[in-house]
C-alpha cells in the first residue's frame, strides 16, 4: 500500500460501537487498529444494532461515527 | 530441524562500522534467508529479540515445516466426527427461528407475538427493538419507532425459540408484523438518481466532516450516494497530458453472495456465571468481544467455542444478529438456544460482495511508463458500505499519478460484508484488462508490459515462470486467430494483497512427562488448515510426527488467537506458536538436565533427540528424555511480536493464466484450465496453500461466469435466494487447476509465513478469463457474470475483426 494512503486525516477516535473486519487486524506499519486506506472497501456495523444503521437510523461508517453524532460513545467512556 | 542460530557476520565483516549497528540490549543480529530460491535468494540481517528461536532455514532443509503432511483433522472431517456448530446438542436445547421482513423498506408499526407464544413447545419470543438510548434520529421528521426501520427484505425482526425446529418455524409464521411500507429502490442506477427513494433518512448533501477519525475526511453523502472517497497521488491531469496512449473503458461486476457451505449460526447457553457460545465464526475473539460489550459482561464470563467451521469468506466476524438474539433468548428462557440460518436467510441478510460500475482511464508513454491512472467507481453494498474497488489500481503498478474516487450507492438490499479480498476481484477485472488493452496499443506483450510497470520482485519471478510455461507458449499472440465458431484464448491477470498481522495472537505449548506435546490457542480453523500447520511447527521443534501432536484450538479458554480475515492467520499466529514451542523446549531441557547428569546449556534438542554438546552422553530420544523430567509438565506461552522489520511493508500475490474456449454461437465460455503461480512468504504446508488457491480459482471462475444476486424491482425481493437458481460453478464447470508455489522469504518473523486466502486466485480469475476472451475473440468483455447473453451481446456489438 502506498505511503500516501496513510495521509487520510485522523482527528478523533471513532465510536466504540463501530465495528468492521479491519478493526480486528493490524498492519505492521502502525499499531492502530483501523487500517488506513481500506475504508472504501470496508463494511461496517454497529455493535448495538448488529446492522449497518446506528441507533439513530443513519448508516455507520468510519467517516460518520465520530463526535457530534448523538449516539457516539467515546472509547474512554 | 536446524536449531543452530545462524551466526551474525556483521562484526567480522564491517569491523568498527559494525559497532554503530550494534543491536540494543535484549536484541541480537541474525542472518536470515531472503528472496526466492533459485532466483533471488540471499542473506539479510535482522535485529531480533534474544528470546527468539533460531532462524529457520529454507523449506528444503526442514523436516516438517514446508512439507505437506496429511491434514491433522482429516479423519474427523471425512468421518463426520468433527463437531460443527449445528452438531452441538445440549440438554434442553431450544431451536430458534428468525421472523424476517418480507418488504424491502418500511417502518414497523406493530408486532403481535401472541399467537406464536401460544403454540405448544414455544418457550420464548424475542423482538428486536430500537436501542435509541440517548441517540436522536438523524432525520427529525421521522417519528421515533419502537422498532428499527426495515431496509431490506429479509431483515431480522424477531425470533422464536421452541423445543423443536419445526415448531419454531410454524410459530415464526404466526408473528404478525404490521408495516408502514415506504418507497424503495433496489437498482443501483435508479438509486443514484436525485429523486430516488432515500435508503437512509440523512439530509441530502451532508458533508462528511462530522465523521469520526481514522479515515478519510470529507466523504460526502448526496442522496443515496456515500462518496466519493477520493485518493490522489501526483497530478493526474498532467499525467494524461504526458501520455502518448490513453485507454478509457467502463466495466461492471455483479453482486456475489458468500454462500459458505456452513451457514451463520450459534448455540448459546446463558448461565448465571458464564455465557457459552458455540459459533460458526472466523473470530472467536470477535464474538466474545462483541457479546461481552453488548450484554455488558466481563469477557471472562463469555466463552466462545468453534471446534470445526465450514467457511466464512469474510462474512463471519462478531456474533451478528444470530449471536445476539440466541444469547438473549437463552437468557430469557434459561435454556440453551440454537439459531442456525437457513440458505435463504444466509443469502439475504449476512453479507455479499458489492457490485461495481467502474470507469478506468490509464495513460502511458511510448516506452510503457504509466503516467496516470484514474478510477471512478460506483457500487452497491446494499444498505451497507464497502463497495470501493480501487485496491488493485492503487497498489499493483507504478504510475506517476493516481486519482481514485470510490462511491457507495445505497439500495434496499441486504448489507455487504467483507468477502475474500474485498474490492479486489472487481478492481482487477477492470485494471488487468485495461493493462492488456494498453499493452496492445503500445505493441507490447502482456508480460513484457507488466515487467515494465510492476516493480514487485516476486511477481517478476512469477512472470518469468509463466513466460516459460507450456500454456503461455501455446498462446497465439494474435487475437481471434481461430477460424470457426469455437475459439481458444489464453489470458493472464496479476493479483496483489497485503501483509496484515494481528498482534492478539498467542499460543501455549505444553510438554508432558510421557513425551506428548500439545499446543493451545483460541484461533479457529476456518477450513484452511491452521491446525495442521501448528502441529507441523511442534513436530519440527520436538521431532514428533504431526499426527502425534495434540492441537487444541477454537476455544476462548485458550490463549487469544487472531480472527481469520484478510489472510492474517498463518502470518500472525505461527510465530507465536514457534516461539512458545522453542521456549517450552528450553524449559524441557532445564527439567531433564539434572537426570541426564549435565547442565541445560550442554543440551540441545534436535530431530527428536536430545544431544550433549560436550559429548557427555549419547543422544537420547525426546520421549525417553521426557520420562526424566523433574515435573509432570512444562509449558510456555508466547504472543506475536512485531515483524522484525516493520518499516518494510510486503505485498504478495500471483500471476494466473486462463485457457478458455468461447462458443461464439451459443455464447458459452468453457474455462479449460488455469496455471497459477503464487507466493505467500514461506509456504508452511504447500498442499494446503495449493488447496486455497484451487478454491480461489474456482470461486473466481464462479464469480466470472455464473453467480449473480437477482432482485425483483417491483417487489424488492431476491428471486434466487437458494442454491438452485443462484448458480455456483459445479464439478463440470471447474477447470483443470495447475498451481506452482513460489517460496518467498521476507525475513519478518520466526516462521516467515504470510497469508494466501485473499490473493489465491479469487482476485485475478475473472480478469484472466476476460483477457483470454479477448485473445480468443478479439473483443473485450467488460461485464460479469459472463453469461451466454452477455457474451452474445458483447460479440454482437463488436466491430468485425478482419482475421475472423
Amino acid at each position: 500500500m502506498s505511503a500516501t494512503e496513510t495521509a487520510a486525516g485522523v482527528k478523533s477516535p471513532p465510536c466504540r460501537c463501530l465495528r468492521t473486519k479491519n478493526a480486528y487486524g493490524t498492519s505492521p506499519q502502525s499499531a492502530e487498529n483501523w487500517l488506513p486506506g481500506m475504508h472504501a472497501s470496508s463494511s461496517y456495523w454497529c455493535l448495538l444494532t448488529q446492522g449497518p444503521a446506528g441507533p439513530d437510523e443513519h448508516y455507520v461508517h468510519l467517516t460518520r461515527c465520530g463526535p457530534g453524532r448523538s449516539c457516539y460513545a467515546a472509547p474512554e467512556d | 530441524m536446524a536449531t543452530t542460530k545462524l551466526p551474525s557476520s556483521a562484526d567480522a565483516l564491517l569491523g568498527a562500522a559494525a559497532d554503530a549497528a550494534k543491536p540494543p540490549a535484549g536484541m541480537e543480529t541474525v542472518t536470515m534467508p531472503y528472496g526466492v530460491p533459485g532466483y533471488t535468494l540471499h542473506d539479510v540481517q535482522r535485529q531480533v529479540p534474544t528470546t527468539e528461536p533460531p532462524v529457520l532455514p529454507v523449506n528444503a532443509d526442514l523436516e516438517y515445516i514446508g512439507k505437506s503432511p496429511k491434514r491433522w483433522d482429516a479423519h474427523a472431517k471425512v468421518s463426520g466426527s468433527g463437531r460443527y456448530t449445528a452438531d452441538i446438542q445440549l440438554p434442553g436445547m431450544l431451536y430458534a427461528k428468525f421472523v424476517s421482513s418480507n418488504v424491502p423498506h418500511a417502518k414497523v408499526v406493530s408486532i403481535d407475538t401472541s399467537a406464536a407464544e401460544k403454540v405448544p413447545g414455544v418457550k420464548g419470543v424475542f423482538v428486536i427493538e430500537n436501542l435509541l438510548g440517548g441517540a436522536r434520529l438523524l432525520n427529525p421528521s421521522l417519528e421515533v419507532s419502537k422498532y428499527p426501520i426495515v431496509r431490506y427484505a429479509g431483515q431480522p425482526i424477531a425470533a422464536v425459540a421452541a423445543t423443536q425446529p419445526h415448531i419454531a418455524e410454524e410459530a415464526a409464521l404466526l408473528v404478525k408484523v404490521q408495516y408502514d411500507a415506504k418507497p424503495f429502490v433496489v437498482d443501483m442506477e435508479m438509486a443514484r438518481q436525485s429523486d430516488a427513494p432515500p435508503v437512509f433518512p440523512g439530509p441530502a448533501n451532508q458533508g462528511g466532516s462530522a465523521g469520526g477519525g481514522g479515515g478519510a475526511r470529507n466523504v460526502p453523502q448526496t442522496g443515496n450516494i456515500h462518496g466519493p472517497a477520493v485518493h490522489k497521488r501526483g497530478d493526474v491531469e498532467q499525467g494524461f497530458k504526458d501520455a502518448d496512449f490513453i485507454v478509457e473503458s467502463k466495466y461492471t461486476t455483479q453482486v456475489q453472495v458468500h454462500n459458505a457451505l456452513e451457514t451463520h449460526g450459534v448455540v448459546a447457553d446463558w448461565k448465571p456465571d458464564l455465557l457459552t457460545v458455540w459459533a460458526s465464526t472466523q473470530g472467536t475473539a470477535s464474538v466474545r468481544e462483541e457479546l461481552a460489550s453488548f450484554f455488558k459482561l466481563p469477557k471472562s464470563q463469555v466463552r466462545v467455542i468453534t471446534e470445526f467451521m465450514g467457511g466464512g469468506f469474510g462474512a463471519k466476524f462478531g456474533p451478528g444478529n444470530p449471536g445476539v438474539v440466541a444469547a438473549a433468548l437463552s437468557k430469557q428462557t434459561g435454556a440453551p438456544v440454537r439459531l442456525m440460518l437457513d440458505r435463504k436467510e444466509e443469502q439475504l441478510s449476512v453479507g455479499n460482495r458489492p457490485s461495481s460500475d467502474q470507469t478506468l482511464k490509464i495513460g502511458a508513454k511510448k516506452d510503457g511508463t504509466l503516467t496516470a491512472i484514474q478510477l471512478i467507481s460506483f457500487g452497491t453494498a446494499g444498505c451497507g458500505t464497502g463497495a470501493g474497488c480501487a485496491g488493485p489500481a492503487t497498489n499493483l503498478y507504478q504510475s506517476a499519478s493516481l486519482h481514485t474516487e470510490e462511491n457507495d450507492v445505497f439500495i434496499n438490499a441486504g448489507p455487504a460484508a467483507a468477502f475474500r479480498a474485498p474490492g479486489h476481484p472487481q478492481g482487477a477485472f477492470a485494471l488487468e484488462q485495461t493493462i492488456d488493452e494498453l499493452a496492445e496499443k503500445l505493441n507490447m506483450q502482456p508480460l513484457e508490459f507488466r515487467d515494465k510497470i510492476d516493480t514487485n520482485p516476486v511477481r517478476r519471478v512469477e512472470r518469468q515462470i509463466v513466460r516459460e510455461s507450456a500454456l503461455w507458449k501455446s498462446r497465439n499472440p494474435v487475437p481471434n486467430a481461430d477460424r470457426g465458431p469455437i475459439k481458444r484464448g489464453v489470458g493472464l491477470s496479476q493479483s496483489v494483497w497485503y501483509r496484515h498481522i494481528v498482534m492478539d495472537s498467542a499460543a501455549e505449548v505444553r510438554v508432558h512427562r510421557d513425551g506428548s506435546v500439545e499446543v493451545l490457542s483460541a484461533v479457529q480453523d476456518i477450513g484452511t488448515g491452521i491446525k495442521t500447520v501448528m502441529a507441523q511447527i511442534l513436530a519440527e521443534q520436538f521431532g514428533v510426527p504431526p499426527q502425534q501432536v495434540s492441537v487444541k484450538i477454537g476455544d476462548t479458554n485458550y490463549p487469544v488467537g487472531p480472527n481469520s480475515g484478510g489472510s492474517v492467520t498463518t502470518a500472525s499466529l505461527t510465530p507465536a506458536v514457534r516461539d512458545a514451542a522453542w521456549q517450552a523446549a528450553q524449559k524441557f531441557l532445564v527439567s531433564v538436565a539434572p537426570a541426564l547428569g549435565t547442565t541445560p546449556d550442554d543440551l540441545v534438542l534436535t530431530k527428536g533427540e536430545v544431544h550433549s554438546k560436550s559429548g557427555h552422553m549419547q543422544p537420547i530420544s525426546f520421549r525417553r528424555a521426557a520420562a526424566k523430567m523433574d515435573t509432570s509438565e512444562v509449558s510456555a506461552q508466547a504472543r506475536r511480536i512485531p515483524d522484525y522489520d516493520p518499516k518494510h511493508y510486503d505485498t504478495y500475490g500471483g500471476v494466473d493464466v486462463a485457457e478458455i474456449e468461447v462458443d461464439t454461437e451459443m455464447g458459452i465460455i468453457h474455462v479449460k484450465q488455469f496455471f497459477a503461480v503464487h507466493d505467500c512468504g514461506r509456504p508452511m504446508n504447500p498442499s494446503q496453500v495449493i488447496n486455497q488457491i484451487n478454491g480461489g480459482l474456482i470461486q473466481g471462475t464462479s464469480f466470472a461466469l455464473y453467480e449473480n444476486r437477482l432482485i425483483d424491482p417491483t417487489y424488492g425481493l431476491m428471486v434466487n435466494a437458494n442454491l438452485d437458481l443462484y448458480k455456483i460453478a459445479g464439478a463440470r464447470d471447474i477447470p483443470k487447476l495447475h498451481v506452482q508455489l513460489v517460496e518467498s522469504y521476507i525475513a519478518q518473523s520466526s516462521t516467515d509465513a504470510s497469508g494466501i486466502g485473499e490473493a489465491a486466485g479469487i482476485i485475478s480469475a475473472a480478469a484472466a478469463i476476460g483477457n483470454a476472451f479477448y485473445n480468443a475473440t478479439g473483443v473485450r468483455i467488460r461485464s460479469t457474470p459472463m453469461t451466454p447473453s452477455v457474451v452474445l451481446e458483447t460479440l454482437s456489438k463488436a466491430p468485425q475483426r478482419s482475421n475472423a
